[in-house]
């Protein structure tokens, strides 16, 4: 085989040896990461620059990913975070009124090493019966024997991204909020903004004093990447919260903070939820649409009664989707609030904190 | 669910004939409606005047009334099983229309029936035009400037309010039915009162024409708990101007970024919920390609051909979970049985893509007009699986057997880039060949899409498919261009042809599922479609099994008769221990969906495509004879597959259809056939009809449904007649056969090889000369002696053996002079065989499928040779679209129309048949109106005694000279009208006047839309007047007349006490 062809091929080397060929695209190099499957279509640009995916390679069911191009806009933090992805076929030539640029050429220029011409299906199917693993993108001369060896060993955990700054400013405000920035996605700070919350990001470590000190109306627990043991810090900042009396809502990575801050413990899910059709049950409610993207969740058995309630449950596997926090005005949720507001109502979660804040307000309560 | 224990019975309605704009989709959802009902334990009823369905089977509801789909029949079947509650969303917009009615009159409240899955309000919400505008915009939903008028002078105002162009769409109707674009007033006045007259409210909307703009919609679901979810979004590549049903679609939307498709997400659920509605819905947008901006278009809060269309993308069962959420279950408490895990909550997942392509007459009617607009065309279509966009796209070709194996035409390669552009801008069926041709020449995107307004994404794709073809022609055909060709789905033969090479493939296709979920959970759905990867799903089933192919999509000649004698194959060989694999590509059928056999393959129904089939599965069987003609033209590519052809062998079915072979058969069997000769040019055509003598009958063998069909009195027609028949290269020979006037007479038979049973004898009303699909056709026969009936049994015996059928047989005779002839032997399964089965309550596919599996007529227990008649007449009427095909002429030939049929079932003879008019949509005006006669020279004697009892009913008669005078003569009084170009007012300006109630128009000639009596015929269905154009159905007609009952008298028959 020519030079020529050599540099097209390309191929995702998973932990377990299996090996998956296809052609080179964006950069070329060699990416290492923890391979994940989502099933939407459409927000791959969304979740390359997502701090929550932080160190995963993407791999995309749907066939045909980057019709629409890619527009900053969209970015939900600065840069990209992914490790790598992983399609089937990637599209050259974008035709949307919103795309400034096509994904390779994207993926090209931000040094993103990626793989197309996969049977994305196939590497489905391994992934959910073998769970998610470590892999590598390979799309340069490399050592496979090496790279098998550095995939067998535990990844190392880099510290996580902050939220991309800065913040998007609110029209109006009826509340400020703090955010505990795990590594904030853009929507989730947009759900508050667009519906008249200021916001103000910390780190996730910040001593509650300092929080208290700011004299915010609730606090949000963002999302970002998962940690099986969240770090202590964060940890001892979650305890006093729920403590406090603030109105507090935690999102995703957030909503596991809470819980082990509440007594609970974490568990890998699986294969993981990634995508925008899994069903939430609200218990003794109805059931609604969510966007999800986690591998972790909260053990039921380990959900104290005293401390915590099982507010909603995936209605395919019953996992844990929403607590609701003893003796406070603390709820979580696994799965990410639409920041648009879902017309429904019932998914509206941002609905229910700015409903809680502005309780809070009108008893003229202190923190 | 709180358990509901107030239903019990439940009525449902069937959607009636098949027509264009409603066609097997719904025996489809209706079917899985039945089984889903019975799942509940419910009784069901059910009524749909069309036999040919596999919802009106014996099995599939516990009382079927197949009578006419009206208001008084609906509330006489009310009265008489006392159901409880009524389900009307399966039944398209005629058992909408008819929920409709009855709730607004009050009628169901009264007698104390709950109509389910739907309520009248929000019914209302989305079809009154007024009220819809009204509630989409109490929630913010942005519609197209619009209003509702009900008189041309208001339709005029409006429209200069809102701007041209405007888009007329009349209230109520389905398939867009008498509406139109208007760019001008004088197209707007015309367009205006057609939609007015067939709008069953007097209603039409104008609205601002949004050409252009993309063509979304949605299948959206809803429960009781206000839970609803999306199942599938759907992109047209046509966008908005062409009727969805006209329109190439791909599943899932592919241009729409995240941002537009959650916008649009998110107002479908909200529309769903504001109309309150408890099943499925269809929601269709409009979006604006540069901006965020979008519009309502339509809202159908019933199930559609989208939602079957939807269904089969997904795999995701429609009908059936709308039917379980209209008997009280929430979409969490419906478990997705392809997962067995996730409920129906879950909105699906798709990893592969999805084309839909449809499947237009065209080929068939010349003539018509063949542009494609607001009002739907299409009979039937196709869908096609692929993992890519231009795979789907090449699969779907191929699938719609219009004779492209790619996205190539013969007659519009040929043309230079002008014609090609009016090719383009005609906008009719050929378009997406005629951008494929103007791609060749290397017409840019940029240009294509200012043109069509196609979005440059397709047309990009399409243009890399044209690439990929000269890759192909440059050459060499390397192992990595082959795979890439391969991966567009490029059948071998095409890679062949425009490289050169040969191919000798070292890989085959794979199979991967459709699954609802994207591999998120392991699922056992038995449905699959192939791919070039490399890993494939399929582990061959491990036990004897036989492969069944479908009919492909529905045309006119074959449709769904053919999808219930594929299906009830499958049900057989199963219950005689075999495992089932069936192959078809059809979405809106119950062949397709994967309950219905073991294993379900979506997929082309060609050689190299059911090559891989077997392949993967291991296949050694295979049974041809019930998917019509697409399966019939397998059998010889299956022998050299080393597939065992079981039942009649590929070599009987070719001597039934080679003209030689089959004299020399008939010749043995000591049977007379008409006089004629094979010929494959003009000149031999016009020398054997002279030699044979006019009239003579030309058509093409191995056709359906009498393609190319006709019947000739000159040299003239003759030419004609070839020159439309070798527009498709023919490889058979054609046919001139010396034309016998006639009774027709057809017989269906079962053999095992040894002996015959005939379940039924059928006589047609219309003497020889017009295809039986259009004839109205009569069990038991009422003209033919008990000599010439065992004459036909002895023939047909005869024919079995010599054929060595086993399994299906259909014969066409003519009686002419006593002397019984046979026209027509057709060793498969046909048209007949559902009604009949029904009707005499032998099961004649399950029968056959027997004999076909070694089984012997005689212990089957329906004994042998002719089956005893029963008491019940049964009387099947043909169905017409055409008011759908422009300029199409509705004189009826050899060449078969109809689209769809309906059923009369009553003891009396009479009665019968009244039932089958009336289901088919005639009326009685009781002599309140005038009848125009205009009759070809042979029928005038005949005319005489019509005319007379048609006066005698109080009509009145007009007619043109020749014929009036003629009348007159014979103390028959009649009106003199001018013929066309006699001067003003004339017999077109008789039709307008609203004074004519029924048309009686014979010809000889017809199908060009320049002739005089092709005008009046067209007219005639402009304005909506029944026209007769054979004096046989004349005849029958007036004789119901003169019965001088309404269907509202006769009694009821509930088919499952027959």
């Amino acid at each position: 085989m020519n030079m020529k062809e050599s540099s097209q091929k390309a191929v995702l080397l998973l932990a377990d040896g299996t090996r998956f060929e296809g052609r080179a695209l964006g950069a070329r190099g060699v990416a290492v990461g923890e391979v994940v499957f989502h099933t939407s279509g459409t927000s791959t640009h969304q979740l390359l620059t997502t701090p929550a995916c932080q160190g995963q390679i993407l791999a995309f069911t749907t066939p045909l990913i980057g019709n629409c191009g890619v527009n900053e806009d969209d970015a939900q933090g600065t840069g990209v975070f992914a490790a790598g992805m992983v399609v089937r076929e990637c599209c050259r030539e974008p035709s949307n009124f919103r795309s400034r640029q096509s994904l390779p050429d994207y993926l090209s220029q931000r040094g993103v090493v990626a793989i197309e011409g996969v049977d994305t299906r196939a590497l489905t199917r391994h992934l959910r019966d073998k769970g998610s693993c470590r892999g590598a993108i390979v799309s340069v001369q490399a050592d496979e024997a090496a790279l098998l060896r550095e995939l067998a060993s535990p990844a190392p955990v880099p510290p996580a991204p902050r939220a991309a700054q800065p913040a998007p400013l609110p029209q109006r405000e009826d509340f400020h909020v703090a955010v505990l920035d795990l590594g904030c996605c853009r929507d989730l700070l947009l759900g508050l903004t667009l519906r008249g919350c200021r916001v103000t990001l910390l780190a996730p470590d910040t001593p509650f004093d300092d929080i208290a000190a700011l004299g915010p109306d609730g606090v949000l627990l963002s999302d970002g990447p998962e940690r099986l043991t969240p770090p202590e810090g964060a940890l001892q900042t979650a305890r006093a919260l729920l403590q406090s009396g603030l109105p507090l809502y935690g999102a995703d990575a957030g909503h596991q903070l809470l819980a082990v801050a509440a007594g609970c413990r974490l568990e890998p899910l699986p294969a993981g939820h990634r995508g925008p059709n899994h069903p939430v049950h609200a218990t003794g409610g109805a059931t609604f649409t969510t966007t999800q993207r986690h591998g972790l969740t909260v053990v039921p058995e380990s959900v104290d009664p005293a401390r915590a309630a099982v507010t909603h449950v995936n209605r395919n596997d019953g996992s844990v989707e929403g607590l609701r926090y003893a003796g406070c005005p603390a709820f979580s949720t696994q799965y990410l609030p639409d920041h648009r507001g879902d017309s429904t109502g019932r998914a509206d979660a941002i609905g229910a904190f700015l409903s809680a804040m502005a309780q809070r307000k009108e008893g003229g309560l202190n923190a | 669910m709180p358990k509901r224990n107030d239903i019990r019975r439940v009525l449902v309605i069937g959607s009636g004939p098949i027509v264009i704009g409603q066609a097997a989709e719904f025996d489809y959802a209706g079917t899985q409606a039945c089984k889903a009902l019975h799942e509940e334990g419910l009784e069901v009823i059910l009524i749909n005047s069309n036999p040919a369905t596999i919802m009106t089977d014996k099995h599939m509801a516990d009382h079927i009334y197949v009578e006419p789909l009206n208001v008084e029949t609906v509330q006489r079947i009310i009265r008489l099983e006392r159901p409880d509650s009524l389900l009307p969303t399966l039944g398209g917009q005629t058992g909408l229309n008819l929920a409709m009615e009855l709730a607004e009159s009050g009628f169901l409240e009264r007698e104390g029936v709950r109509l389910l899955g739907c309520n009248p309000e929000s019914i209302k919400k989305a079809e009154d035009r007024e009220a819809f505008r009204e509630t989409m915009m109490s929630i913010g939903e942005p519609i197209v400037p619009s209003g509702v008028v009900e008189t041309v002078e208001d339709a005029k105002a409006l429209a200069l309010q809102i701007g041209y162009p405007v888009i007329v769409r009349p209230a109520y109707t389905l398939g867009g039915t008498g509406g139109g674009i208007a760019e001008t007033p004088e197209q707007l006045v015309e367009i205006a009162e057609n939609g007015l007259r067939h709008s069953r409210v007097g209603q039409v909307l104008i609205e601002r024409c949004i050409a252009g703009w993309k063509e979304i919609e949605f299948e959206a679901m809803r429960d009781a708990s206000g839970c609803a979810i999306t199942i599938c979004s759907m992109e047209n590549v046509d966008p908005v101007g062409i009727h969805t049903g006209d329109s190439i679609v791909v599943a899932p939307a592919q241009t729409l970024g995240e941002p537009e498709l959650s916008m649009l997400h998110a107002s479908a659920l909200k529309i769903i919920t504001a109309l309150g509605i408890e099943g499925g819905c269809n929601v269709q947008f409009a979006l604006d390609p540069d901006s965020m901006e979008y519009a309502l278009i339509e809202v159908n809060p019933r199930l559609s051909r989208s939602s079957a269309l939807a269904s089969k993308a997904t795999g995701f069962p429609i009908a059936k979970v709308a039917t379980k959420l209209a008997v009280g279950y929430r979409l969490d408490e419906i478990l997705n049985t392809v997962t067995g895990k996730t409920y129906a909550c879950s909105e699906p997942a798709v990893d592969y893509v999805v084309l839909k392509f449809p499947k237009w007459p065209f080929d068939k009617f010349v003539h018509a007009q063949r542009k494609l607009g607001t009002q739907m065309k299409a009979t039937g279509e196709v869908m096609a699986i692929a993992t890519s966009f231009e795979g789907a796209l090449m699969k779907s070709v191929r699938s719609a057997e219009i004779g492209c194996d790619h996205l190539w035409q013969k007659e519009l390669e040929a043309l230079g880039k002008d014609a090609l552009f009016e090719v383009l801008a005609a906008c009719d069926d050929r378009r997406i060949f005629a951008v494929a041709a103007l791609l060749r020449r290397g017409v840019t995107v940029d240009t294509l899409f200012s043109l069509t307004k196609i979005d440059r994404f397709f047309l990009r794709k399409l243009k890399g498919l044209v690439e990929l073809e000269e890759e192909l022609a440059q050459g060499p055909l390397t192992d990595e261009l082959y795979n890439r060709a391969k991966t567009f789905c490029f059948p071998d033969g095409v890679i062949e042809r425009l490289s050169g090479c040969k191919v000798t493939p070292t890989r085959r296709a794979s199979f991967k599922m459709v699954d609802t979920c994207a591999a998120e959970y392991d699922a056992a759905t038995p449905y699959f479609y192939s791919t070039w990867d490399e890993q494939c799903e399929v582990s061959p089933i491990q036990h004897k099994k036989v492969l069944v192919f479908g009919s492909g999509p529905i045309r006119i000649g074959q449709g769904i008769e053919f999808d219930y004698c594929s299906v009830h194959c499958v049900w057989a060989a199963k219950r005689c221990g075999y495992d089932t694999v069936i192959v078809n590509n059809n979405p809106e059928t119950v062949s397709t969906d994967f309950d219905t056999a073991d294993r379900l393959y979506f997929e082309p129904l060609t050689p190299e495509d059911v090559r891989a089939i077997v392949q993967a599965e291991g296949i050694t069987q295979a049974i041809v004879q019930f998917g019509g003609q697409t399966a019939i033209k397998l059998a010889g590519c299956l022998a050299d597959m080393g597939v065992e052809i079981l039942g009649t062998s590929a070599d009987s079915i070719d001597a039934a259809e080679d003209r030689e072979r089959f004299d020399a058969l008939l010749k043995k069997c000591g049977i007379p056939r008409p006089a004629g000769d094979t010929v494959f040019t003009v000149q031999q055509a016009v020398e054997a009809a002279n030699r044979l003598g006019y009239p003579v009958l030309v058509r093409p063998s191995y056709v359906l449904g009498g393609q190319g069909m006709a019947i000739a009195f000159s040299d003239e027609d003759v030419a004609e007649y070839m020159e439309i028949v070798n527009r498709t290269t023919q490889e058979h020979p054609v046919l001139i056969d010396k034309y016998l006037m006639g009774k027709e007479v057809e017989v269906d038979a079962i053999c095992d090889g040894q002996d015959i049973l005939i379940p039924g004898i059928m006589e047609h009303v219309e003497r020889a000369g017009v295809h039986s699909g259009d004839s109205i056709s009569v069990y038991p026969t009422r003209t033919i002696s008990g000599r010439t009936k065992l004459t036909m049994v002895n023939y047909t015996a005869a024919i079995a053996r010599e054929l060595k059928v086993k399994g299906l047989v259909n014969i066409q005779f003519v009686v002419y002079n006593d002397e019984v002839y046979i026209i027509e032997v057709n060793p498969r399964s046909s048209r007949t065989v559902p009604y009949i089965s029904k009707v005499t309550g032998v099961p004649m596919v399950e029968l056959a499928t027997r004999c076909v599996l070694g089984e012997k007529l005689a212990d089957m227990g329906y004994g042998t040779g002719l089956y005893p008649e029963g008491q019940f007449h049964a009387v099947k009427v043909p169905v017409f679209s055409f008011e759908k095909l422009h300029d199409l002429d509705t004189q009826l030939g050899p060449e078969m129309k109809s689209t769809g049929e309906v059923l009369g079932l009553a003891e009396d003879y009479r009665q019968a048949l009244l039932k089958g008019i009336t289901a088919a949509g005639y009326r009685n005006r009781k002599g309140d109106c005038g009848v125009l006669l205009t009759v070809r020279d042979s029928d005038k004697q005949e005319l005489i005694p019509i005319a007379d009892r048609i006066a005698a009913l109080g009509y009145e008669l007009y007619a043109t000279a020749g014929t009036a005078r003629l009348l007159n003569s014979n103390m028959i009084a009649t009106n003199v009208v001018r013929k066309i170009g006699e001067g003003k007012p004339d017999i077109l300006d008789l039709l307008d006047s609203g004074k004519i109630g029924y048309v009686i128009s014979t010809d000889t000639k017809g199908r060009i839309p320049s002739l005089d009596s092709v005008k009046i015929r067209r007219k005639a269905v402009e304005r909506s007047i029944p026209c007769f154009t054979s004096i046989d159905t004349a005849d029958a007609f007036v004789s119901c007349l003169e019965l001088d009952m309404d269907a509202a008298e006769l009694d009821l028959v509930d088919i499952t006490r027959l």
